[in-house]
């Protein structure tokens, strides 16, 4: 991971001093710095998308980010990692992006989903570079809605 | 693909839709999730004078000023409950040196956003393995302590759902614990905004309703919500039955007393309005034998229809409760449509009554991505669970016309006239659109309006 990775831990601070909106707080725009070519896979529930809808809408109309929202079925049965793969060789086909940033929600963190393994088989099976946003509400990480109500 | 979104914005989940039934009720609801709820998108009044965003990001003189109302509600409750000698919790904006945002967003003391009637319990990975019943049962302490409330409602968000949260175990608790009625309502927050109302007003159902003395002449409205609802509407509807000589005995979905919601088992007949009021019909029907009646009571012909089919019922006739016109099933399964409505299924049905009626056309398919009834569906008609599917709606050649919100659009729909519906549960609109009155003839003349232009 580079510097400019803004999930690094200590870069963060460096976010608002570069003037990134929210008065430095977290954007999830700020996931595709640096990769030009690259788009967000967002793979979760619906619910989980009142976090900044804005911003993920407005991606959305960019075609910077696609959401793929399993059923709790897709989930209990390990389906979601099918899906994971078909979503991104269908949008390598149809929109030619061969980058992925991905971000997760709670579901596939309580399954300790290996991400790792996804994004090995996407390079070595569809030739397409994955880059995991690897933090959750559920894990604290980037917690950003307690730091706005305190 | 199925379950794969690149263009349509998605909409309120299911424990959204919970969340807006709380907040018009004397209840609390109580979500086992990881984070917080904040008002919903259409209680905020965003920023028109900055970016136009809802967020704080670029927001204008109108943000602030609401801020500010914020910032004073929290220092008021602060100060009563400093008066009244009790410790609070958390901490307030401007208050005695407290702790303040560099930008001067209050903090959130006791974890609550005002309006709110929601309180998560904050469950973090750790929970996961040692179960999240201390937290669930501290959010409800806290919703107490708050609020007051006559009820409790208990639901899971993803994460608490997948683990199966005993939330059962703490309805009891807080039974026992504070007095008052609790119960569970099962959401995952997978799904649509308008299935949570359903599950809720159902689970309210449930927890509240005894059996009453019948009432003549009385009704109750059920499948209100304030999302796709507002005052003015529901105040259409209650002078139009009014003025029937039909009394509204409770409303199930808007704001409303808990004690009226207590008696709604004395009414002669239900009206159901909306789709999320379908699941309580029928419990009031299978358990304190209450009929019900089926339709939004938009445009001046099905209101028409409704108000026979209510006297009917209050006469004591036996009437069919779901109206849909088939006249021909097969023609109408098999015929490509030539408008399509894209919105909540009652909503598209009153258009197309409407529509059937004035323009003379029998080529309609209502489709939606929320809540669905097959009772109230007609052949053709389905729900839609991808964009894939929607583009399979819109690349018919025989379309003319779809009704919908301007975010559904789609490449295929480049040739048709698309007319914009309102909907509130987008949770990003490109273009903000309130709630149109179409109560009785409102609707023919709005109709009539769009057609015209």
């Amino acid at each position: 991971m580079t510097e400019r990775e803004p999930w690094v831990k200590g870069n963060r601070e460096r976010r608002g001093g570069e003037g990134r909106g929210h008065g430095g707080r977290f954007s999830i725009a700020s996931l595709l710095d640096g990769k030009p070519e690259a788009m967000i896979l967002f793979v979760g529930a619906v619910g989980c998308t009142r976090h900044r809808a804005v911003d993920i809408v407005a991606l959305m109309r960019q075609g910077r980010m696609a959401l793929l929202c399993p059923s709790a079925a897709d989930f209990a049965t390990g389906r979601y990692l099918v899906q994971i793969e078909n979503a991104m060789a269908e949008l390598k086909e149809r929109k030619g992006v061969s980058e992925f940033v991905l971000m997760y929600g709670c579901q596939s963190a309580v399954l300790s989903t290996d991400f790792e393994r996804i994004r090995q088989q996407a390079m070595e099976k569809d030739g397409i570079a994955v880059h995991v946003f690897d933090q959750c509400h559920l894990c604290r990480t980037d917690h950003d809605d307690e730091e706005e109500c305190g | 693909m199925k379950r794969l979104w690149l263009s349509v914005p998605p909409c309120m989940s299911d424990v959204l839709g919970f969340q807006a039934v709380m907040e018009v009720t004397k209840g609390a609801g109580i979500v086992d999730d990881s984070s917080q709820y904040k008002p919903l998108p259409q209680d905020r009044t965003g920023a028109p004078e900055g970016h136009g965003r809802h967020d704080r990001h670029g927001d204008g003189r109108e943000g602030r000023r609401e801020r500010r109302g914020v910032a004073k509600e929290y220092r008021e409750r602060y100060e009563r409950r400093a008066e009244s000698g009790k410790s609070y919790t958390g901490t307030t904006p401007g208050v005695r040196g407290e702790k303040t945002r560099r930008r001067g967003i209050p903090f959130n003391p006791g974890k609550l956003f005002p309006g709110v009637r929601v309180v998560s319990s904050e469950i973090e990975e750790t929970d996961v393995i040692t179960g999240s019943d201390k937290k669930v049962a501290s959010a409800a302490q806290l919703a107490e302590r708050e609020f007051h409330p006559d009820f409790m409602l208990f639901t899971t968000a993803p994460c608490a759902s997948m683990i199966a949260s005993d939330l059962d175990q703490s309805a009891e608790k807080v039974q026992g614990l504070y007095g008052i009625p609790a119960a569970v309502v099962k959401l995952d927050g997978q799904k649509d905004y308008l299935y949570g109302i359903s599950c809720t007003l159902e689970a309210m159902g449930k927890l509240l309703l005894k059996k009453q003395e019948k009432i003549p002449g009385t009704v109750n409205l059920l499948g209100l919500n304030k999302v796709d609802w507002t005052d003015e509407m529901l105040w259409s509807v209650e002078e139009w039955l009014d003025e029937a000589g039909i009394q509204v005995l409770s409303r199930w979905g808007m704001q409303e007393k808990t004690e009226r919601l207590r008696t709604a088992a004395g009414a002669s007949v239900n009206l159901v309005v909306g789709v999320a009021g379908m699941r309580l019909a029928v419990y009031m029907e299978r358990e304190f034998g209450i009929p019900y009646i089926v339709g939004a009571p938009f445009g001046n012909r099905q209101c028409g229809i409704l108000l026979s089919q209510l006297k009917a019922v209050m006469r004591g006739e036996s009437v069919a409760p779901v109206m849909i016109n088939q006249n021909n099933p097969e023609a109408d399964k098999q015929a490509e449509p030539e408008i399509l409505i894209l919105g909540e299924q009652m909503l598209g049905n009153a258009i197309r009554n409407v529509l059937e009626t004035e323009e003379g056309n029998r080529r309609i398919r209502v489709c939606s991505f929320y809540e669905f009834d097959k009772k109230l569906a007609r052949p053709g008609d389905r729900k839609l669970f991808s964009e894939e599917e929607l583009a399979g709606q819109l690349v018919n050649p025989s379309l003319r016309v779809v009704f919908g919100d301007e975010d559904y659009w789609l490449e295929e729909a480049e040739a048709v006239q698309w007319i914009a519906l309102p909907n509130r549960a987008n949770l990003a609109p490109s273009t903000p659109m309130e709630p149109v009155n179409l109560v009785g003839v409102n609707l023919d003349l709005w109709l009539k309006h769009k057609l015209e232009v």
